[in-house]
């Protein structure tokens, strides 16, 4: 009899582990975001928003008010500020829409690479890398004239990447040797087309020599009456859905406010293979 | 019998009325786009009495319970060109740096129209409604309810010349799926009409300046 109660005893509390871990395992959170280079104009007042993507439709993290929000780069800490956070469903996951003050720093242009975000509460740290993100603050850089600007969108290993800006110029300006959105991507100018593309293009059949993976700046442009089609290349590929643009012109620097190029809430299946998992710490005391 | 027949119109009565209420569901935002261009096909906005009057013959065979649906376009890709979203205009004689505020929707959204009497039917009910079952046979997700989206506001500032107009305006792709349907209770058809489905793709802005 005693055996037979250490027998019940002992399966009864197996299968309450079991249950106990099945539970755990189903509400366990798990956070992505996908690679991006950010780029902001600062100005008092201006937003910048970070994206995650979630499976739980009521994490910790909607509550700014139990969160601090700070970007780490090498030693330097910078507390977000005026921290709102926005969720919507999107198919089987949330978007967590992270949107703070535009950073005020000290330079007129400050970039960082590889820094982290981190979200920290009574439950968990996320820590999620801002693979590029750079803030300008124009003094010196002049605001430029463009007469007509959108992006040309064209899919690269399966997903929609910015792959050039369709621009006509202002009257003021003769010759153009850089431009870069968020100083990030890096321009071909040799392959510049003297006409406007499409939103939604396949790149390759209007220049068949294009490769998206390219470090170095190249080339220059005359720039006359005419519109054009300016390839943009990356050093390593980084969705950009809005920037700001800088340029080098007749030696001197001009910048293109923050612009949205696209203006879609990116859905986490079309970038499922680009998504990076956030790590979280729990237990965080 | 007397008992029989009662539930029997008391059962009727219960399917039939949620079709009639909540006529305003039907979301169609994309009627604002100042264009949308087909490659092929057209809107329902665009299709004569006549031929909708040929399409309705697809319909007309009664199916016992529930959507008979034709379609005549079916998701067929297109653009558009959105209403202006910000306009500044510069009269003086020389350049001004204007502070603007747009606002844009970003949202995938999947938009729903209907003509004909199925226009007020076609609302939302437990089980999807007609709106819903018009979508479920044409393969798109048409919600019942209004999809959450976000209202993103964007400062920027521009240079406006003399004698010139800044526009900023969304331009994009859609598919459209459009056609006619009837709606039959117990093989008697309750409202018929042309629909029309209407996925949002992608949005992308456009800055451009024009003289005065």
């Amino acid at each position: 009899m005693k055996k037979l109660l250490i027998v019940i005893y002992v399966l009864a509390v197996s299968f309450g582990a079991l249950i106990f871990i099945g539970y755990r395992r189903t509400s366990e959170e798990f956070y992505y975001y996908l690679p991006q280079a950010k780029s902001y104009v600062y100005k008092e007042d201006r937003k910048m928003n970070f994206e995650i993507y979630s499976n739980s439709d009521d994490s910790i993290i909607r509550y700014v008010e139990n969160n601090e929000f700070r970007i780490k780069s090498n030693d330097e800490t910078y507390i977000l500020t005026n921290v709102s956070v926005d969720m919507v469903k999107q198919e089987n996951i949330y978007l967590y829409i992270i949107e703070a003050d535009v950073l005020n720093l000290p330079y007129e242009l400050f970039e960082f690479i590889d820094a982290q975000l981190e979200i920290s509460n009574s439950k968990f740290i996320l820590k999620f890398k801002i693979d590029f993100l750079s803030i300008l603050n124009p003094n010196t850089i002049e605001l430029i004239s463009i007469n007509d600007l959108f992006g040309s969108y064209s899919y690269v290993n399966g997903s929609l990447e910015l792959v050039g800006l369709n621009i006509k110029f202002g009257d003021n300006y003769r010759k153009l040797d850089r431009i870069s959105v968020g100083n990030y991507t890096v321009s071909n100018l040799t392959f510049v087309l003297d006409y406007m593309l499409g939103n939604e293009i396949n790149i390759l059949d209007s220049i068949p020599n294009y490769n998206i993976i390219n470090n170095e700046n190249n080339g220059s442009l005359i720039i006359s009456d005419s519109s054009f089609f300016i390839p943009l290349n990356y050093p390593k590929l980084l969705n950009i859905t809005e920037g700001y643009i800088l340029f080098e012109i007749d030696e001197k620097l001009y910048y293109f406010d923050t612009f949205s190029f696209i203006v879609n809430d990116l859905l986490y299946s079309d970038y499922k293979d680009k998504m990076k998992l956030v790590e979280i710490k729990y237990d965080n005391n | 019998m007397k008992k029989v027949i009662f539930l029997i119109v008391i059962y009727m009565f219960i399917s039939i009325f949620p079709i009639f209420i909540n006529i305003d569901a039907a979301t169609t935002e994309y009627n604002t786009f100042s264009e949308i261009m087909m490659p092929e096909g057209k809107l329902l906005s665009n299709f004569t009495n006549e031929e909708l009057k040929e399409m309705y013959k697809h319909v007309e065979r009664t199916t016992g319970w529930g959507v008979n649906v034709y379609k005549e376009n079916s998701n067929v890709d297109a653009s558009y060109i959105s209403n202006t979203l910000y306009s500044v205009e510069n009269k003086g004689a020389t350049e001004v740096k204007y502070k603007i505020e747009v606002e844009v929707e970003t949202s995938n959204k999947v938009s729903f129209n209907a003509s004909g009497s199925l226009n007020g039917s076609a609302s939302g009910t437990t089980k999807g409604g007609v709106k819903g079952e018009i979508g479920a046979k044409c393969g798109v997700e048409v919600s019942n309810t209004t999809t959450k989206s976000r209202i993103e506001k964007q400062k920027l500032e521009i240079i406006v010349e003399p004698n010139s107009r800044a526009i900023i305006y969304l331009t994009g792709s859609l598919s459209v799926t459009n056609g006619v349907a009837a709606y039959y209770v117990a093989f008697i058809q309750v409202c018929k009409g042309g629909f029309e489905i209407v996925t949002l793709k992608n949005q992308y802005a456009r800055v451009e300046k024009a003289l005065i």
